[in-house]
């Protein structure tokens, strides 16, 4: 237990927020400094 | 000043505004591209928002909270496949749909899609309109219900009085302003919900003792509503409902109401910059959601219907104009998603039908008004709907969300990452996924523990979509084409690098 709830619910719950956020943070790193060029003009 | 008439100056300034921004988007409405994409111009924190609020309806305030309330700590397998839903539609789904939508200047998901199979007998634009229509006619009415029971639940008004109110507004600025004054909207109702699911979760608890007297009172009631598997545990109906809590992110990938916000963006920088603002907004949506909900289950515990968890906190643990605040939210949650069906039925019937198929002929302003009039037409029927004897309820909304989702998203996926997808597996996929989704809730969900339509819809689109492709020639020049558009995209995680002649583009 681990602030009143278990290691498998804290578990749950760091994923269900950590795994979005862990790709959304490589995917900016990836793109940061992209020069405007690279990107698709309407 | 009495309570109930703070709340309703709150509400009259709420909707006060809506009608402005609905008479300040009208001036971009007077053809089809500007009432249904809002000419394409609009910046990353407005898709963004109008994506998030669009997914997230009023299920999200009274369903989601429920769902907290209900099963506890289970219910964060929601938020698990919502928060990759959303991102995986923004790192991988968004730009490549900008480019290809971009390539074609297509206005609907329908039209990218007949110029992506190259489709001139219009079947794939026919499929889309009657699946779309079918779909957001009873999801918009879902969400009038919610409107009525709002009115209802903070304000003791008639549910009728509800219903009409709320369509009323709605249809007036998506009418008069369309597509921007639809986002624009969004946008504002999506700040109104980010801050109350903030703020609710923290004052719930604040008024259950703290962390560990709310988890305390949780517990006491039932340990298992504490744990991931629930008071249903390793069960094949534990893992079905699993299974089906995560699935409903799937349709993030590519509900045509989603998609619509990405084809509007001003170009593919910002959709880069709205990743970011969406995934955090999400997160905060759905987590805010469900940990009220818990906070709700220690605070007030044996409520026969869950769903009234968050009228009930909002005004017991708020004063008044708190409590006007939270009705208001309620008709954001409601009105940023009716709006956006509406139009989006509209767009299937005058660009999809009407434009492209019967009067190629009619000019854009007649065309706009078409639009609007649909528009009308469609939220009017909508209201007697909700007014009916059977008043549709919330697991419409997930079953209307899963049919849409599971028509589209596997067609739109195999479409984008996929160049050997043909015209007739796109046509078979979305008639499979919606025809699956529909027999399923119809006649085999109660025999499989219940799962969620989702996931055989989903899986019967795929199956058809790359089956009958298999078997069948894609259109010529289809492959270059994609070729040539992953090229510009270029990878989610590297650099794009433009190929050299003679260079296979990276895909």
């Amino acid at each position: 237990m681990l602030a009143g709830l278990s290691l498998a619910s804290w578990a749950l719950i760091l994923v269900a927020v950590g795994a979005g956020l862990a790709i959304e943070i490589a995917f900016l790193r990836a793109h940061r400094g992209r020069p405007p060029s690279e990107d698709h003009p309407r | 000043v009495t309570a109930s008439a703070t709340i309703v100056g709150i509400l009259v300034a709420y909707l006060a505004i809506l009608l402005a921004i609905g008479v300040w988007g009208g001036r971009g409405s007077g053809d089809v591209k500007g009432y249904y994409v809002a000419g394409k111009k609009l910046p990353s924190w407005v898709i963004a928002f109008s994506s998030n609020s669009t997914g997230e309806s009023a299920w999200l305030l009274l369903g989601l909270t429920g769902m907290g309330y209900l099963v506890g700590v289970h219910a964060f397998w929601v938020v698990l496949g919502e928060v990759l839903g959303v991102t995986l539609a923004w790192v991988f789904v968004a730009r490549p749909f900008k480019a290809y939508t971009d390539r074609y200047d297509s206005v609907t998901v329908p039209d990218f899609l007949a110029d992506r199979f190259r489709d001139r007998s219009h079947v794939l634009r026919l499929v889309s309109a009657f699946i779309i229509l079918s779909m957001t006619a009873a999801y918009t009415a879902a969400q009038l219900t919610a409107s009525g029971k709002a009115f209802s639940a903070f304000l003791g008004a008639e549910y009728t009085t509800g219903v009409l109110v709320g369509a009323a507004i709605v249809l007036f600025y998506t009418t008069v302003g369309g597509f921007k004054a639809v986002a624009y909207s969004d946008l504002l109702q999506g700040v109104l919900m980010f801050l109350c699911l903030l703020l609710l979760p923290i004052v719930g608890i604040a008024a259950a003792g703290g962390w560990t007297a709310m988890l305390d009172s949780v517990r006491a009631q039932d340990p298992l509503l504490l744990e991931p598997m629930g008071t249903l545990g390793f069960t094949p109906a534990g893992v079905a409902s699993v299974a089906g809590f995560v699935a409903i992110g799937v349709a993030f990938l590519g509900a045509p109401q989603l998609l619509t916000r990405f084809m509007a963006a001003r170009d593919t920088r910002q959709i880069t910059h709205g990743s970011l603002i969406a995934v955090l907004c999400i997160i905060v949506f759905d987590v805010g959601a469900v940990t009220a909900g818990i906070a709700g289950r220690a605070l007030y515990p044996g409520l026969a219907d869950p769903e009234t968890i968050y009228p009930l906190m909002g005004s017991e643990l708020f004063p008044a104009v708190f409590t006007g605040i939270f009705l208001v939210v309620v008709l954001a949650a409601m009105m940023s998603t009716t709006d956006s069906l509406l139009i989006l039925a509209s767009s299937a019937v005058v660009r999809d039908v009407l434009q492209k198929v019967i009067r190629p002929d009619l000019p854009q302003r007649t065309l706009a008004r078409y639009g609007k009039a649909t528009t009308v037409v469609l939220g009017t029927g909508a209201i007697f709907m909700a007014l009916g004897e059977v008043r549709v309820i919330f697991w419409f909304v997930l079953f209307a969300w899963s049919g849409l989702a599971c028509a589209f998203t596997p067609v739109v996926l195999c479409a984008l990452f996929w160049k050997r997808t043909t015209r007739a597996g796109a046509v078979a996929g979305m008639v499979a996924g919606f025809v699956a989704t529909v027999a399923w809730v119809l006649f085999f969900k109660t025999g499989f523990y219940e799962l969620y339509e989702m996931i055989p819809g989903f899986l019967a689109g795929l199956l058809f979509t790359v089956g009958v492709s298999l078997v069948t020639e894609p259109p010529g020049g289809a492959a270059e084409e994609h070729d040539a558009v992953w090229a510009e995209v270029g990878p989610a995680f590297r650099p794009a690098v433009q190929p050299s002649a003679g260079e296979s583009p990276v895909v």
